[in-house]
């Protein structure tokens, strides 16, 4: 199941010692499971208080007991285990500054290996902002992408839906054990992610709660995972724009969707482009360009879809209306419109908002 | 001497034979009232007392014992203290001759002998006709709500001394005449959609959910007119029947919530409690077992504002109601069953600020607070809500305009075509509207062809909707197609339905 080296990560992430401690804890020794060998760990000398605890705790190890109780609790959560020595740790996660050192995961792990897009935004996006990442987000994930993001409300949301949708695959970070997902609205959607041959990961082990710098940390993940960051609509000080600076940190390509300057759900995004004029991106193929990505050509479907007529359309593209408004452009009745849009919603055509206003997709 | 006086008392919302004795014997001044009475009927005592020497008429200085019997049932109310008198005063001979006997007796005495009105009188007087009592005496100013029973003999006096020199034969009363129902030409618009500017959707799902008796809900930030849309919703109620409307004057004689002066109640029920109302107001209860908002709201509408700001046991009692159109409220003095069919019209903001969606204000809750939020309500309850929609606010532009919009009136004449569709499908079952068919009835009633199988395939899809929420829109479909004449359900017709359907979960 797992080797002694990766064992011996595991081990310390069970054992709550910190990746700095690690680091130093491993200097005294030559190989990383020499940490199950007691000769070496009773010569092993420590300054700090603290790691010479850890020294005596590694005294205690029974190593096939420790490997008992990871199988057994992994069994329990459905879940696995990738480490910074494991074959399948990808490179992309090698290269940024701090790599997590175990990583849990539920679902195809060999996604990780994939050539992936991460996208993410803010949590309560406006209709505009839906409707830009689902178009994005579908364009990208039927292009063979694999798409990363949070799981966590709005755009994230958004994201898995559309990608599902799209029959793609999408990796979910979370920022807390895979255990309980948060936030708990959220886990028939982290099912069906699994369902469909997507992955869940954390860094955190099982029953580790999120706390507050576990959502910073886990942004970290989720820019290095993508070949690029895509963000749709955030707030100025906002969890996505901290991605933002994770992915130019790890060199990532960042792309950036333009919004209302009038809306605060844009304001982070406005001011990105502000900053990197490069980042502006308003279609997805830019992506694809700027990735080296080649689409994949495009099934043709036809679709049968009994709409009287396309005048509506042809208003709504002119800009956003509310049902009052188009019945009094359209001179429909109210019931007639109704029935009428809720056909073009069901075909993509047009998307509802809150309010009863319409928007063409 | 012994006398028995024939009255009646409130037991739910019927009435019980009351037979009030009293025996003046020899011995020790005294006087007691037996026969399980609550403090109201053991204090008619001091008002009988007074009001019998203050009409002139003399007290009889024996032993009195008064009896209501039958003894195991509570009496409650002032109900007695008319016949508690008139019985006196025939056993201690003031009253001559049996005439008394042929009526039944209801009234509260005033000190000086004034009868005063009291609550009830239309369901006693009901039931105790269906009993076979045909000659009554009742409060003077419960006349009116007396007036509109077939068939019987009213006579509403003043005073105590009336009823005497009635019951003695020394002046004749007129009997109270005979009120004939008519609510052809009724009119009682204080609401009207003519004055909600805009709000197209909003007007035409009111229309929708009253004509198929629908449940709705309303989703929208402060100001944007929800409160007013459900005010107008009366004024497009198909007018009452004289049996509804008998139904909802009993309940409100019942609560004392009763316009002496109307007598009965000609326009729906609006009803609007506030969001803290306990649950026993909402549903009945109280230690005499009285109707609560639910059944006051019946043949009407129940609008609570603000949904989520109620507290969550108060919500979930109305899930019995709105299933079975009554409340079964029980108490130690029995256990009585009162109507509830109302039409639920809730309304609430979308979020803690209300803001949230809104196209000019700015949201200032966080995504976790909006979820809690919706998450107040229980899937139960939203399951029984066929209709939702949204409504924002209008603009100025619209407010200000002049165009004029349909009146109550005229979209009342569509409700009632389609209503009249649906007493015919439903002739001899117990419901009347589309929104209360079983599963077997949609089954029968509702069948699709195949354009629009497939349409509502794709919205299942789609959706994400449960096995509910296709009966759901199956309902709402069936009242679109009747608003529209049609016997078959067609395509726009569950387009429609799927435009205002309820979502099972709000997502962010």
């Amino acid at each position: 199941m797992f080797n002694d080296e990766e064992l011996a990560l595991i081990w310390f992430d069970y054992n709550d010692v910190s990746f700095s401690k690690t680091e130093k804890i491993l200097d005294e020794f030559d190989k990383i499971d020499a940490i199950f060998d007691k000769n070496k760990v009773k010569s092993a000398i420590f300054k700090e208080n603290d790691l010479n605890e850890i020294k005596e705790k590694l005294l205690k190890v029974d190593k096939d007991e420790f490997l008992k109780f990871v199988a057994d609790e992994f069994y329990k959560y459905n879940i696995f285990a990738v480490t910074f020595v494991s074959k399948n740790y990808p490179e992309k996660l090698k290269n940024i500054d701090d790599s997590p050192l175990v990583l849990y995961t539920r679902g195809d792990a060999g996604l990780l290996g994939k050539k992936s897009i991460s996208i993410v935004g803010t949590r309560k996006p406006t209709t505009y902002g839906k409707i830009v990442v689902e178009k994005f987000t579908k364009e990208l994930s039927s292009a063979g992408l694999v798409t990363v993001s949070g799981l966590a409300y709005g755009i994230d949301t958004c994201v898995a839906n559309a990608t599902i949708d799209a029959g793609g695959k999408t990796i979910a970070v979370l920022a807390g054990g895979l255990d309980s997902i948060y936030p708990a609205s959220n886990a028939g959607l982290a099912n069906k992610i699994v369902e469909t041959g997507g992955l869940l990961i954390s860094e955190y082990r099982p029953g580790v709660k999120p706390q507050q710098y576990s959502f910073i940390n886990r942004n970290r993940i989720v820019s290095a995972l993508g070949l690029g960051l895509l963000i749709v609509e955030a707030g100025k000080t906002s969890g996505t724009m901290a991605t933002a600076r994770h992915a130019l940190e790890q060199g990532r390509e960042l792309f950036v969707v333009p919004g209302n300057i009038n809306s605060i759900q844009s304001e982070g995004t406005n001011n990105l482009i502000d900053e990197m004029p490069d980042t502006f991106t308003i279609s997805p193929e830019r992506i694809l360009y700027r990735l080296k990505i080649k689409k994949k050509k495009e099934e043709t479907k036809s679709v049968q879809v009994g709409i009287s007529d396309n005048q509506i359309l042809e208003i709504l593209s002119q800009g956003e209306l509310t049902f009052d408004e188009l019945a009094e452009k359209t001179n429909m009745k109210p019931s007639e419109l109704s029935a009428e849009l809720i056909k073009m919603e069901m075909f993509g055509l047009v998307m509802k908002g809150s309010g009863n206003t319409y928007y063409k997709i | 001497m012994f006398a028995k006086v024939n009255s009646f008392g409130l037991l739910g919302l019927d009435g019980l034979n009351i037979d009030v004795e009293v025996d003046t014997n020899i011995g020790l001044p005294s006087y007691d009232i037996v026969g399980l009475p609550d403090a109201a009927v053991k204090e008619s005592k001091e008002r009988v007392r007074s009001a019998i020497k203050n009409s002139g008429f003399k007290f009889p200085t024996n032993r009195i014992t008064v009896n209501l019997a039958p003894a195991n049932v509570k009496k409650a109310g002032a109900n007695f203290d008319l016949p508690i008198a008139v019985a006196i005063l025939v056993s201690s001979n003031q009253i001559q001759g049996s005439k008394y006997q042929d009526f039944v007796i209801i009234g509260e005495l005033s000190l000086n002998g004034k009868i005063k009105p009291v609550n009830g009188i239309l369901p006693l007087l009901i039931s105790a006709k269906s009993k076979g009592f045909n000659n009554f005496i009742i409060p003077k100013a419960n006349a009116a709500e007396s007036s509109f029973i077939e068939g019987i003999n009213v006579y509403a006096l003043d005073s105590l001394v009336d009823v005497v020199s009635f019951l003695t034969g020394v002046c004749g009363f007129e009997k109270q005449e005979q009120s004939v129902w008519n609510n052809e030409s009724y009119e009682d618009i204080t609401e009207d959609f003519a004055r909600v500017k805009g709000q197209k959707i909003a007007k035409r799902v009111m229309e929708i959910a009253v004509a198929g008796g629908h449940n709705i809900l309303m989703i929208g930030p402060p100001g944007s007119g929800k409160t007013m849309i459900a005010r107008c919703v009366p004024s497009i109620m198909p007018k009452l029947t004289f049996e509804e409307a008998l139904e909802v004057t009993k309940v409100h004689s019942i609560a004392g919530e009763l316009d002496q002066a109307s007598g009965i109640i000609k326009s729906r029920p609006f009803r609007t409690p506030h969001h803290t109302a306990s649950t026993v107001s909402l549903v009945g209860g109280g230690r005499d077992a009285k109707p609560g908002e639910v059944s006051l709201a019946s043949n009407g509408v129940l609008f609570l504002d603000e949904l989520p700001e109620y507290s969550r046991t108060t919500l979930e009692t109305l899930r019995q109601p709105l299933e079975d159109g009554v409340i079964t409220v029980s108490r130690a003095s029995g256990s009585f069953e009162y109507p509830a069919n109302f039409m639920l019209v809730a309304s609430m903001n979308p979020c803690p600020c209300g803001n949230y969606g809104s196209k000019t204000s700015t949201c200032t809750c966080s995504a976790a607070q909006i979820q809690s939020y919706l998450k107040r309500l229980s899937g139960p309850l939203l399951d029984r809500i066929d209709l939702k929609i949204d409504v924002d606010r209008v603009d100025f532009l619209d407010l200000s305009s002049k165009s004029l919009e349909e009146s109550s009136v005229e979209i009342r004449k569509r409700v009632e075509q389609a209503r009249d569709i649906q007493t015919k499908r439903f002739e001899g079952t117990s419901i009347h509207t589309n929104a209360k068919m079983n599963s077997k009835m949609v089954n029968e009633f509702c069948k699709l062809n195949e354009p629009c199988e497939v349409l509502v395939k794709l919205a299942f899809e789609k959706y994400k909707m449960s096995a509910r929420g296709y009966t759901r829109i199956l309902k709402v479909a069936r009242t679109i197609a009747d608003l529209d004449g049609s016997e078959k359900i067609k395509e726009n017709h569950i387009a429609e339905a799927l435009a205002y359907r309820n979502v099972d979960k709000f997502g962010l």
